[in-house]
């Protein structure tokens, strides 16, 4: 090997790592959609299950306690893929913020006004709640908050071919009146119906971020 | 400015640590993987261990590449080396300036 590198040969060279490490990064995070996808899916048919047979629907403690412990399921979930990314996402603080955040304001506006006396206001964070699968509209809106965070910013300096979460958000969006209207007829039918899109959305994201990065390897 | 001192500049703009070709493939490997150990690294591009230490200790100093112990094989700690936010900048950046030189020299 000479000292230094020949410029034709070295475009060469860091023009496939560059190719290779787009391809590899999208691919990558189509995975950890349909891996967290999958395991937020199951986890929430899981306690709707336990919700029903034990009769737990109105238990707020059940509720927390089972939304508390989803978030122990994200990273776990995220760690089924390992893969080391030079990408720069975004702070732990941050990440942490932007799925968490929107519970907590749904939440806390929803069960302050369903507890609240006034029957107007009470109607108001029941139709917030989406007739008890008010967890599809935050997970929306981490969806998207995400994507502005720092999809958005990765995608426009080219570091990564699609947009997932701004693909799975604006899908959870469009069908979120689907799931307010099923959630208000019946409550199991309504987390039924958005544990389903939830997971059509996550598989229609990674799809088409692996299609994406298999036409940018094939250099169509 | 005419091409050749076009030429001349973007040279002098050529990051000298990472133009060294072992360095180049080094951080080149990193860039595609984001990590990999020095085992594997040594291995696929033929280097000595003392080769290999000398140029990782370059790119560790530049902050370009950083230096992990893991559990490999065996449960046995190997080091393992990533590529940082600034490694991956510079090499973009000296993809950029070869990609300059090689269209002031075709348009010459």
């Amino acid at each position: 090997m000479s000292e230094t590198v020949s410029p034709v040969e070295g475009i060469k060279v860091a023009e496939l790592a560059i190719k290779l490490r787009k391809y590899l990064d999208t691919v990558y995070g189509a995975h950890i959609f349909l891996a967290i996808g999958t395991v937020i899916a199951s986890y929430w048919m899981i306690i709707f299950a336990t919700a029903t047979v034990f009769s737990l629907y109105e238990s707020l403690t059940f509720w927390l306690g089972a939304l508390i412990l989803m978030w122990v399921l994200i990273p776990f979930s995220i760690r089924l893929v390992p893969y080391p990314s030079p990408i720069k996402t975004a702070s732990i603080v941050k990440k942490l913020s932007t799925w968490v955040l929107p519970f907590i304001i749904l939440y806390t506006a929803s069960i302050s006004l369903i507890l609240s006396k006034d029957p107007l206001l009470t109607d108001m964070g029941k139709n917030l709640n989406m007739g008890g699968a008010g967890w599809y509209l935050a997970v929306t809106l981490g969806l998207l908050l995400n994507h502005f965070v720092w999809e958005k910013q990765a995608y426009d300096k080219g570091q990564i071919l699609a947009k997932p979460f701004l693909i799975s958000g604006v899908f959870m969006l469009a069908t979120s009146p689907a799931v307010y209207y099923f959630g208000h007829q019946d409550i199991g039918a309504g987390n039924i119906l958005a544990v389903g899109l939830m997971l059509l959305g996550c598989g229609i994201a990674a799809f088409i971020s692996i299609r994406k990065a298999y036409r940018w390897i094939q250099g169509e | 400015m005419n091409k050749t001192n076009d030429v001349a500049y973007l040279l002098r703009n050529l990051n000298s640590e990472l133009f060294n070709s072992k360095r180049f493939m080094i951080v080149s490997l990193l860039y595609i993987f984001g990590k990999m150990k020095l085992s594997e690294l040594r291995k696929i591009l033929g280097l000595s261990w003392g080769d290999l230490d000398t140029h990782i200790k370059k790119l560790v100093e530049q902050g370009y590449v950083e230096l992990w112990k893991e559990p490999g094989e065996k449960k046995v700690l190997e080091t393992v080396a990533y590529l940082t936010g600034k490694g991956r900048q510079e090499y973009e950046k000296l993809y950029d300036v070869l990609r300059a030189i090689s269209s002031q020299i075709e348009t010459k």
